[in-house]
């Protein structure tokens, strides 16, 4: 049984049809694309299965059960993590603290008043290592506004991996990043989401076609193909759609 | 039967005056996201103002014409050299601000005018009484409600039917979009800032020879016009005119009916809307 | 973790040992200025955790101030044989239910519908304290006599300077200790995060209505503690303690002091006392002239006191290290 399962999800603002019956599912540590033109409801389809907003009709499986009425962040206790395309980061804190907030959630210290973190070197131990395995362990007392673009980027993939969830979101990873940066930034994402599901929106094809194992098309608020990289490489209906768009 | 028609008349008037308050408050927070917390501070400077004409002149009518006027001036002057400064270090700073100048307006009426209430006279037809059906009634009041629904329908009329009109209800929508089509943004807020000063300047001075001028006239009403906004919905005017009358009327049928507790009327009806519905009757979901 | 300084030490330790013989040094008027203006550095501190740390401009604050002011008055003055502490604590449960009570409401809005409704509560907190005139004495206030606190070392008195002085230093030096301690804990942490994307917050998994409520209780709870003390200070509290002008003074002095840094509210609260006292010989215009240092300051210097000092200290270090 997969992770995450979709079916017939619907969504409309204000009689704008964004999604209309979408259904996919999502394997244990598989790796989904959604690829698809601008507008095509990708963000809206994360937003919805991360629990921004309700669909309006249609149901999130997780784990094998209905979420549709769970806040996010009962959504990111169960183990579903997002990262967002528009950095998304606390700003004026130290890296170390943007990791730190993760970590004292999977481990329930959230709102504790006896508990200083900072003093807890086995929880500080923890966040040095994952700030290690996406290259930012120098960089450990510098506050997020300082950061260069690509840092940034690096910085929020750890702050969502601090959950250790089990299915990871991922909109959009390498937007905005030189070619270098891009191959950087891949083969890290390949490297920490080893044993993990993830479902990643991205227009780079290069890098859908370095991370994916199952890549699906969306067009105007349905699946149009979803298959093996291989398949959609080279589907009509997905040259014709992506040729017409390119077109325009 | 009289009694409750003379209440509801109390209600209305009362609701004009929030009406002429509220407005200006809630199309600068729809527009600017700003919400100015001297606004109801325009209002008691609209009294004290007429309430100097009066004594200078003994024009009432004057008051009226003038006391609206500076405040348009003031507004302007307000929204240009000071708000508009501010607003680069973020919405909190926006806020202390126009708490400020609140805070500062109360102490200046204070040191100026002292803390007597005082009064303001009208004479002749307003000082008058009607009898309506059965009923003597006051003039003033009636005027107060006239005036206001006049206002109001000449707002309507702009907002609806004009194309400073459109422009200002698109800057309420998106003003980054208003602001892409080449309309000086930052015109028409310091444009609605400053009639919506002269509206709660003009409210304050009708207000005068009814509630009497005194230092505290300003939290008063400020409190009543925050629930107005809230209830109605922030940064709508149809709401504003909808709650504005809820508010009149139970405010006076609050003192009708439970003279103690009129105030906790209104903070239940506040606390009812908070729950059910946090937007407003008429607010749009963020 | 950092060491202490030997400088640093000798700068505590001097510290303490001023407050400690502050009574012996002090004449009588100037000691009860010191006291009053330890109330409110408490006082200022649990406003800066909110408007601060997290971001939350409540005008609201002195409704906890004034609850817990009057609730230590009506205790005393009902209960008999009521201990002192005893009064207090029941005078925190009150403002903790008060917490409770609007902060739950209050958590449906954010940003300036969540400071106007601060607002409108203190106002109706205000108008409850009014008219309930059988329990709050309404316009006349409320007059008490504190018993007398028994320690296993002696009697303390709290209608005698010393005495209060030292029963607010050592219970609100301790609250603002635990204030302090409580910015470095892991909901200290939180509340950060709040201030910097709440967004974010919820999908890392904190439930950000928690979060809030928390703070809001908390620092409810302090600004009841502050006004507890202030009771006792006065022996009399009067519909002031719950007033809108209540919270301006919070307001002012915090902002003053600057909310960046933790000490800045204490700096804020001791300029703020000694600038009222000072003012108010000459005029009794004071607050225009408080309310205008405030403007001045929101337009030219958004740092507050403590903001002014860092630019100084680093505008100084730059000149030194120019030579």
């Amino acid at each position: 049984m997969g992770i995450l399962r979709v079916s017939e999800l619907k969504k409309d603002f204000s009689g704008l049809e964004v999604l209309v019956g979408v259904e996919f599912e999502v394997g244990q540590r598989e790796k989904l694309a959604i690829i698809g033109p601008n507008g095509a409801g990708k963000t809206t389809l994360f937003n919805i299965i991360s629990g921004k907003f309700p669909p309006t009709s249609g149901e999130v499986i997780f784990k094998g059960e209905n979420i549709n009425a769970l806040p996010p962040h009962a959504r990111a206790r169960q183990g579903m993590a997002r990262s967002f395309q528009i950095t998304n980061l606390f700003q004026k804190l130290s890296v170390l603290d943007n990791v730190l907030a993760g970590v004292r959630s999977r481990r329930g210290m959230r709102h504790g008043m006896f508990h200083e973190p900072l003093r807890d070197h086995q929880l500080v131990a923890e966040c040095e290592t994952l700030l290690e395995r996406v290259g930012l362990l120098d960089l450990r007392d510098t506050p997020v506004q300082e950061l260069a673009y690509g840092q940034q980027r690096a910085l929020e993939l750890g702050v969502t991996l601090a959950l250790e969830p089990e299915l990871i979101l991922l909109d959009e990873p390498t937007a905005g990043m030189s070619r270098q940066e891009t191959e950087e930034a891949t083969s890290m994402i390949k490297r920490v989401t080893e044993s993990i599901a993830c479902v990643i929106i991205e227009h780079d094809m290069n890098v859908v076609f370095s991370l994916a194992d199952r890549i699906a098309v969306l067009h105007y608020g349905v699946i149009l193909a979803c298959g093996q990289p291989e398949e959609i490489r080279c589907d009509q209906r997905v040259k014709d759609a992506y040729l017409g768009e390119e077109e325009s | 039967m009289s009694d409750l028609a003379v209440f509801f008349l109390h209600g209305l008037a009362y609701a004009g005056l929030l009406f002429l308050v509220s407005s200006g408050l809630t199309l600068v927070f729809g527009m600017m996201n700003v919400l100015n917390f001297a606004h109801a501070s325009f209002y008691m400077l609209g009294a004290y103002f007429a309430m100097a004409i009066a004594v200078y002149t003994g024009q009432f009518w004057l008051t009226l014409a003038v006391a609206p006027l500076a405040l348009l001036v003031i507004g302007a002057v307000v929204e240009r050299f000071l708000l508009r400064k501010v607003h680069v270090l973020g919405h909190v700073h926006e806020l202390l601000l126009t708490f400020g100048l609140a805070y500062i307006i109360q102490e200046g009426v204070k040191w100026i005018w002292g803390n007597n209430p005082q009064a303001i006279n009208v004479s002749g037809l307003l000082a008058s009484t009607v009898h309506l059906g059965g009923i003597v009634y006051p003039v003033y009041r009636l005027f107060i409600f006239a005036l206001s629904a006049l206002l109001g329908l000449g707002m309507a009329l702009v907002i609806y039917k004009t194309r400073i009109g459109i422009i200002v209800r698109a800057a309420v929508n998106d003003s980054a979009m208003v602001n892409a089509l080449g309309i000086n943004v930052p015109y028409v807020f310091m444009g609605v800032f400053a009639v919506g000063a002269a509206l709660s300047g003009l409210a304050g001075a009708t207000a005068g020879p009814l509630l009497g001028v005194f230092p505290g006239m300003a939290g008063a009403i400020l409190v009543d016009a925050f629930v107005v906004i809230v209830v109605g919905g922030m940064g709508s005017l149809g709401g504003a005119v909808l709650a504005s009358f809820i508010i009149g009327q139970l405010q006076s049928f609050g003192v009708l009916l439970f003279p103690d507790f009129s105030l906790a009327l209104i903070y239940m009806l506040m606390a009812l809307v908070l729950v059910l519905k946090p937007e407003g009757l008429f607010g749009e979901k963020s | 973790m950092k060491t202490l300084r030997p400088r640093t030490l000798a700068l505590v330790g001097g510290a303490l040992l001023v407050l400690l013989a502050a009574p012996k040094l002090l004449p009588v008027y100037q000691l009860r200025l010191v006291t009053e203006a330890i109330i409110f550095a408490l006082y200022a501190v649990s406003y800066n955790l909110l408007l601060g740390y997290a971001g939350l401009l409540s005008f609201g604050h002195a409704m906890f101030f004034g609850v817990g002011a009057f609730a230590t008055a009506v205790a005393l003055n009902h209960i008999a044989g009521l201990s002192l502490l005893s009064a207090m604590g029941l005078a925190l449960l009150t403002t903790l239910l008060v917490g409770l009570t609007v902060g739950f409401l209050l958590l449906r809005v954010k940003g300036t519908p969540f400071s106007l409704l601060t607002l409108a509560f203190n106002a109706l907190f205000l108008a409850i304290g009014v008219k309930w005139h059988t329990v709050t004495g309404g316009d006349d206030g409320l007059s008490l006599s504190a018993p007398k606190l028994h320690l296993g070392l002696g009697v303390l008195d709290p209608s005698n300077g010393p005495d209060i002085y030292y029963l607010t230093l050592v219970i609100l030096g301790g609250a603002l200790l635990f204030c302090w301690r409580f910015t470095r804990t892991a909901m200290g942490h939180s509340v950060l995060l709040l201030r910097e994307n709440e967004e974010r917050m919820r999908f890392l998994g904190y439930n950000t209505n928690v979060t809030r409520l928390i703070l809001f209780v908390f620092t409810g709870v302090l600004a009841g503690l502050a006004g507890s003390f202030y009771t006792l200070l006065n022996a009399f509290v009067s519909l002031d303690a719950v007033s809108i002008d209540m919270t301006t003074k919070v307001l002012l002095m915090t902002y003053l002091g600057g909310t960046a840094a933790f000490l800045g509210p204490v700096l804020g609260a001791f300029f703020y006392t000694y600038v009222q006292d000072y003012l108010s010989n000459l005029t009794d215009n004071w607050p225009l002239i408080m309310g205008l240092i405030f403007i001045v300051m929101v337009l030219f210097a958004p740092g507050g006191l403590s903001g002014l000092g860092k630019d100084l200290a680093a505008r100084l270090k730059r000149a030194t290290t120019a030579d």
